[in-house]
């Protein structure tokens, strides 16, 4: 299986609570090509769990259109989404032992998390020792859960994720609870896993060195895509809806309600501070690249 | 994948074990009932038929027969014809061929049978050789005695048409075992018809001898007890189809086998009922409460659940991995269910008869067992169905959603289905016959109380929250919020009141039901101990009595006759001074001694104990009777022969009878018209001597016999003196009060008159008013009893249709008058309908020996050595009964049975209540105890922490288990249709030993004392958690995450997605 491309068109969710309506993703637009590295980035509540739950086929959106490869998510039933996520789309949980059967040995995990994709015809899978080694651990198949340190589990986890060999792996949070050491064993899987299946990897993280080491890491603020950080530079990214969201530091000089008039000329664009121009801010500072 | 659910249990042990206990429980209840009914239906099948008198199961062809001369016997041809009609299984068989004839003796001659019996002389005490050779007969002991005859004498048969056979006395005969089973369907012993002999007992070639043309054939046979055992209707068919038979083969057939078939059927019915609506109760528990075990550990497997979903696992697989986890040990359940069933229905019910029966027993339990563990996966997969068919992303929530509104409507669906069902119970019921609903019905009125309650409990408890802290008593809101909010509690406060309702509802049933055997059996049997004895006649039975219990606080001497005519059901004749200390008198209305109620007629005949009351009302004081010995006697008197028989003598004739009964006569004469002492020498009374019954005048022409005084006929009496002096004075003979005539309602009886120092019997022509038949009487009687006889009545007594006195007939016996003095509620052995009379002086006033049953009562703490002297009295004992043997026997009844079985599937109640109170404790504790430790961490009290801990489970236990109790007995008293305390009615009341209300205490207080065990282990383990159970308060449990907040990815589904 080779990575599988993934669109998000001006993707918007709302959760209904109790109290009133909760908007989490309100126009994502993403791309990622078959094969790549991304990380989601952003703080907590921004939305970067829901848009991963999108991918996963876990939730539908609210509006707009999440497709996975061929698929769009949005159309296809419980039940194809449900085939999905067994054969195309590995999903790995926040926290390690939650993707793992506590009771069963790593190999009878990975065994189970193939039962889906084994029934197809024309699919080879991995042995799940072979699996077991392409993160690392190798001959630790006849352990459990209980007997693997936060690393070894961790990896464990990404193991049963990509044991059907799926297009797209979806990792959440693999990081946030390892050492130094932890996080690069896992990273290093991780980069094992792309480099040698292609499989597109979607990392949710808080980890800015996570996202800097993945190559691409996209921000999300505020259920938008804020930034884009490649290869060690930092973009603004403009959305399906022609917005774009300011950097933070950047937003904080100019409350909402700014009046700015917007120069366009030979690749550079320009805004101009209108009526009632920021304390402290100077019209030149505001310039911004394409 | 078989290896990995394994592993599951493995790693969830505690659960596993919850369940595998739950279903081998209920496994266990299912199984044991069809073995323990079957036994159970035997037992009180056999029970049943024990108790009943053999009569029941005798069963009787009869026919009349041609017989030819020389054709041979007729007896055994016509027994294999009869076993051939009958196909019956039978214990015995006797046949019995008799003949009527007219047998000649010396004096003269009597009607009667010559009977060729199976097997006779080994069931008679033979005074001589059996009679084995044609032309032998024996002969009873009493006729023997009024015929003068003995072995060794001759008698002629002279049947009907034939010319007259010599017998040859070659034995005097008394029946063995009267009350046994040979004898059960004679119909002759004791005389048969008034004035008719006892049978004379000959072997078959007599009969022919003797030249009928026809015999009476009766084929006996007792009905083997085993054939009674099936079902009741199975036997009516038999004995339906066997009766068409004979009746096509002209023959007659007798039986009250269908009756006592019906008993068993019934007390089979009530076994049944009673059995299966409380094993259906244990089940419906069981499953309830494996719903509520295996949806409380069901959070537990949502993690395994939301990871297969998550990898998009096959829905089968999905549901093996979880419902396996409930199955697995649910089949385990299942074997371990049928082994516990096992031992324990052979433990309650005893082995089952014969392979046949195992072979059924094993089919139906296994069956049974299957159906619970069925029934108990159906729950799992209802329990598990939300889960399993929850959304990934609903799954991999921390807490589930709450989705109340679900609960809600399962107990509004409860609770309509309960009301529904008492409603049913209630309405269509016919108020005294049980149905499936109405025994059901407690527990259905408790499960619709307890869910209401329950739902009235939680805004209580959180309004007691609110007011507790207000007040700033932390610990107590606290408990009372845990209780408001706690999931499940509703659950468990139904369960514990169901439990606790079955369990009282079980317990007041069972003491009911033992309290009406008590009494019942009190009341049947009427004395601690009675004991069958044979005697020649009352006289010797009462002598009997009183020589081996001269105190008179052991023993008492009592009758037992059937009534003839119209009037209260039989009689029983009773030494009346020892009545208050050796009876035992039947509980009243009200329950206290019926004779407190005793309405004393006519008064004055005693005051105090009541018992003593009617007693003295039995024997009022009266003149003693005459005794005389052998010796010397002289008797003054004077006679005239009358118009009818001039010039003859007239004689007097005295009538004696021994102790034993045996009757005496000594003749004084002769007496002509002027005044005369006459000697006569009385022989026979030298023991004891003799009662003189009555006087009777004869008259003799020169050189012609005696006979009966003429009418006309006179003789003044004057003086009686035997060897010890004047036995009867001429004031005694002028009195009017000392003398009377026959009782018998057919005698001219003779004109008395008593008076200036004489008695004069004047002889009456006969009465043609009396009708054909009658006789005329020249007696006089010599009153020693009162007249009339004083009688106790239990049950209505209409007034005679006759003018005169009424009277009290009883069989083989004159009717004698009889006064009522008393009418009671009850009467020992007799219960609400029977007479009582007082033995002597229903002795005294008999004319010759009669009682077709005679017993020995015993107070409790009579002597062993009794027994012994009763035979030494000329009393053997021929059989026993008791009042704790009566108890016993009706303990072996359906009803009782039952009601056992209900108890222990209450019982068994209790414990599943108590398995979910552990359950819903120990899947709680670790969710619990990290809020208590959070708040300990807070700075709660460790006393504070504990009365949270405490607070939130024994609350909950006490206020159901105080509902249910009450629940059961609302519905004791309005809705519930018990079953009936025996198979054949009882209009008695029970004397009620422990009070209902102590009862339901008791048994409410032993259930909770269970759940409150569980409850408060429970709640020491979780304050012990949270660290609450020291002084310190320093807590090393750990401290959950905060829950209801989800984890990153999963925490997309924080709310309803959009």
């Amino acid at each position: 299986m080779t990575g599988l491309a993934v669109a998000c068109r001006r993707v918007v969710h709302i959760y209904r609570a109790g109290a009133g309506d909760v908007v989490a993703l309100s126009g994502v637009d993403l791309s990622i090509a078959p094969g790549e590295m991304l990380a989601l980035v952003g703080p907590s509540g921004s939305g970067k769990s829901t848009l991963v739950a999108l991918l996963a086929g876990l939730m539908r959106p609210s509006a707009g259109r999440v497709s996975v490869g061929t698929y769009d998510l949005g159309k296809l039933t419980d039940t194809e989404i449900a085939r999905l996520r067994g054969t195309e789309i590995g999903v790995v949980l926040q926290g390690a032992a939650r993707n793992l059967l506590p009771y069963a040995t790593l190999q009878r995990n990975i065994w189970l998390a193939q039962r889906r994709a084994a029934r197809l015809a024309g699919v080879e899978l991995d042995d799940p020792d072979r699996i077991l080694s392409l993160v690392g651990l190798g001959g630790m198949g006849p352990a459990k859960v209980g007997d693997l340190a936060p690393g070894a589990r961790q990896r464990a986890a990404l193991a049963v994720g990509v044991a059907a060999s799926p297009g797209l792996l979806l990792v959440d949070e693999p990081t946030s609870q390892l050492d130094t050491r932890g996080r690069d064993e896992v990273l290093a899987a991780l980069e094992t896993v792309n480099a040698e299946r292609g499989t597109t990897i979607v990392v949710v993280t808080h980890d800015s060195e996570v996202g800097a080491r993945l190559g691409r890491a996209v921000t999300i603020r505020d259920g938008r895509v804020g930034a884009e950080g490649r290869d060690g530079q930092d973009f603004a990214v403009v959305a399906g809806d022609g917005t774009i969201q300011l950097p933070p530091e950047v937003l904080g000089a100019f409350p909402p309600g700014t009046l700015f008039t917007v120069d366009h000329e030979e690749g550079t664009v320009t805004l101009l501070l209108g009526g009632h121009p920021a304390d402290g801010a100077h019209p030149d500072d505001l310039g911004v690249a394409r | 994948m078989i290896r990995l659910v394994l592993s599951a249990l493995s790693l969830r042990r505690a659960q596993a074990l919850t369940v595998l206990l739950l279903t081998t429980l209920a496994v266990a209840a299912a199984a044991a009932a069809p073995w323990y009914l079957t036994a159970s239906a035997r037992a009180v099948a056999r029970a049943d038929v024990a108790s009943a008198p053999v009569a029941q199961r005798m069963l009787i062809l009869s026919g009349v027969q041609a017989v030819s001369p020389g054709a041979g016997g007729v007896g055994q041809p016509f027994a294999r014809r009869a076993d051939d009609l009958l196909e019956l299984r039978a214990e015995s068989r006797v046949m019995d061929v008799r003949m009527s004839t007219d047998i000649r003796r010396p004096g003269g001659s009597q009607g009667g049978y010559l009977v060729a019996r199976d097997d006779v002389c080994a069931h008679l005490v033979l005074t001589g050789d059996c009679p084995d050779e044609p032309g032998e007969v024996a002969v009873s002991r009493r006729d023997a005695e009024e015929w003068g005859i003995a072995p060794g004498g001759k008698l002629t048969s002279h049947a009907y048409g034939s010319d007259p056979l010599p017998l040859r006395v070659t034995a005097v005969y008394e029946p063995k075992d009267p009350l046994g089973a040979y004898w059960a369907g004679n119909d002759m012993l004791g005389g048969g018809a008034q004035g008719a002999a006892e049978p004379l007992f000959a072997v078959e070639g007599t009969l022919l001898a003797a030249g009928v043309r026809q015999a009476s054939l009766r084929y006996e046979v007792t009905i083997a007890a085993a054939a009674l055992y099936s079902s009741g209707a199975d036997v009516a068919d038999r004995l339906a189809r066997a009766r068409s038979r004979s009746q096509a083969a002209g023959l007659t057939m007798t039986t009250n086998a269908a009756g006592l078939a019906d008993l068993v059927r019934r007390d089979q019915q009530l076994i049944t009922l009673g059995v299966t609506a409380a094993a259906l109760e244990l089940i419906g528990l069981c499953w309830f409460v494996l719903y509520f075990a295996v949806a409380h550990t069901a959070a537990q497997r949502r993690p395994d659940l939301a990871l297969l979903r998550l990898r998009g696992a096959a829905g089968w697989r999905v549901w093996t991995v979880t419902v396996a986890q409930s199955a697995v040990p649910m089949l385990a359940g299942l074997l371990g269910g049928y082994g516990g069933g096992y031992l324990l229905a052979r433990a309650l019910g005893g082995e089952l008869d014969g392979p046949a029966d195992v072979r059924g027993a094993l089919l139906r339990s296994a069956l049974a067992g299957a159906g619970v563990v069925v029934g108990a996966l159906v729950v799992a997969i209802a329990a598990e169905w939300r889960a399993a068919r929850a959304p990934v992303v609903e799954l991999l929530r921390r807490v589930p959603a709450r989705r109340r509104w679900r609960a809600d409507a399962v107990d509004l669906i409860l609770v309509a289905l309960a009301a529904a069902g008492v409603y049913q119970a209630y309405a269509t019921g016919s108020h005294t016959e049980p149905t499936w609903l109405s025994l059901l019905a407690p527990g259905l009125l408790a499960l619709a109380v307890a869910l209401v309650a329950a739902r009235l409990a939680a805004p209580l408890a959180a309004r007691l929250g609110t007011a507790a802290l207000r007040a700033g008593r932390v610990g107590t809101a606290l408990a009372s919020a845990q209780l408001a909010r706690r999931p499940g509690a509703n659950r468990v406060f139904a369960l514990v009141g169901v439990a606790v309702a079955l369990l009282v509802t079980a317990a007041l049933s069972m003491q009911e039901s033992r309290d009406a055997r008590a009494a019942r059996a009190a009341e049947q049997v009427g004395a601690d101990r009675v004991l069958s004895v044979r005697a020649q006649g009352l006289a010797e039975l009462l002598a009997g009595v009183r020589s081996a219990d001269p105190t008179g606080r052991y023993a008492m001497a009592v009758a037992r006759f059937q009534r003839t005519g119209d009037g209260p059901g039989p009689v029983l004749a009773v030494d009346a001074p020892r009545l208050a200390a050796v009876a035992a008198w039947p509980a009243g209305v009200d329950g206290t001694p019926a004779p407190a109620e005793a309405d004393l007629h006519g008064g004055g005949f005693g005051t105090g104990h009541p018992v003593a009351a009617v007693a003295s009302a039995l024997r009022p004081p009266v003149p003693e009777s005459v005794r005389l010995r052998d010796g010397p006697l002289t008797l003054e008197a004077a006679g005239d022969p009358g118009p009818l028989l001039p010039g003859a003598d007239m004689l007097v004739r005295a009538h004696l009878a021994t102790a034993a009964g045996r009757a005496v006569t000594v003749t004084f004469g002769p007496f002509g018209a002027e005044r005369a002492t006459r000697p006569a020498r009385l022989s026979g009374c030298a023991a004891d001597g003799c009662r003189l019954l009555r006087l009777e005048s004869l008259a003799q022409s020169p050189g012609g016999p005696r006979i009966q005084a003429p009418a006309g006929a006179r003789v003044d009496l004057y003086r009686l003196t035997g060897p010890g002096g004047v036995a009867i004075s001429p004031e005694a003979f002028g009195d009017p009060l000392r003398w009377r005539g026959s009782y018998a309602v057919r005698e001219a009886v003779p004109a008395l008159e008593p008076a200036d120092g004489r008695l004069r019997i004047v002889a009456q022509p006969d009465n043609p008013r009396l009708g054909k038949g009658s006789i005329r009487s020249t007696a006089a009687y010599l009153t020693d009893a009162p007249v009339p006889v004083p009688l106790v009545v239990a049950g209505r007594l209409d007034p005679p249709d006759v003018l005169g006195d009424p009277r009290l007939g009883i069989f083989g016996a004159t009717a004698i008058p009889y006064r009522l003095v008393a009418s009671v509620q009850a009467l020992p052995s007799l219960g609400r309908r029977g007479s009582m009379v007082d033995l002597e002086m229903l002795a005294r006033s008999l004319d010759g020996p009669a009682g077709d049953q005679y017993e020995v009562w015993l107070a409790p703490g009579a002597p062993t050595a009794l027994r012994d002297r009763l035979a030494a009295a000329g009393l053997p004992v021929i059989g026993e009964d008791s009042i704790a043997a009566a108890r016993d026997r009706m303990a072996g009844e359906g009803p009782p049975a039952a009601l056992r079985f209900r108890l222990l599937a209450a019982v068994f109640g209790v414990l599943l209540a108590a398995g979910a109170l552990a359950v819903a404790g120990a899947v709680e504790r670790a969710t619990r105890a990290g809020e208590l430790t959070a708040l300990r961490r807070q700075g709660l009290p460790a006393a504070a922490a504990r009365r949270v801990a405490y607070g939130g489970q024994l609350p909950l236990v006490v206020l159901a288990a105080l509902t249910g109790a009450v629940t059961a007995v609302i519905a004791r008293y309005t809705v519930e249709i018990p079953l009936p305390l025996f198979v054949s009615g009882w209009g008695g009341h029970p004397r009620t030993t422990i009070p209902p209300w102590a009862v339901t205490v008791l048994a409410a207080l032993a259930a909770l004392a269970v759940l409150g065990a569980v409850a408060t282990v429970a709640a020491r383990g979780l304050a012990a958690a949270a660290g609450a159970n020291g002084s310190t308060g320093r807590s090393s449990a750990p401290v959950d995450p905060p829950g209801g907040q989800p984890a990153a990815m999963a925490g997309a589904g924080a709310g309803r997605s959009a």
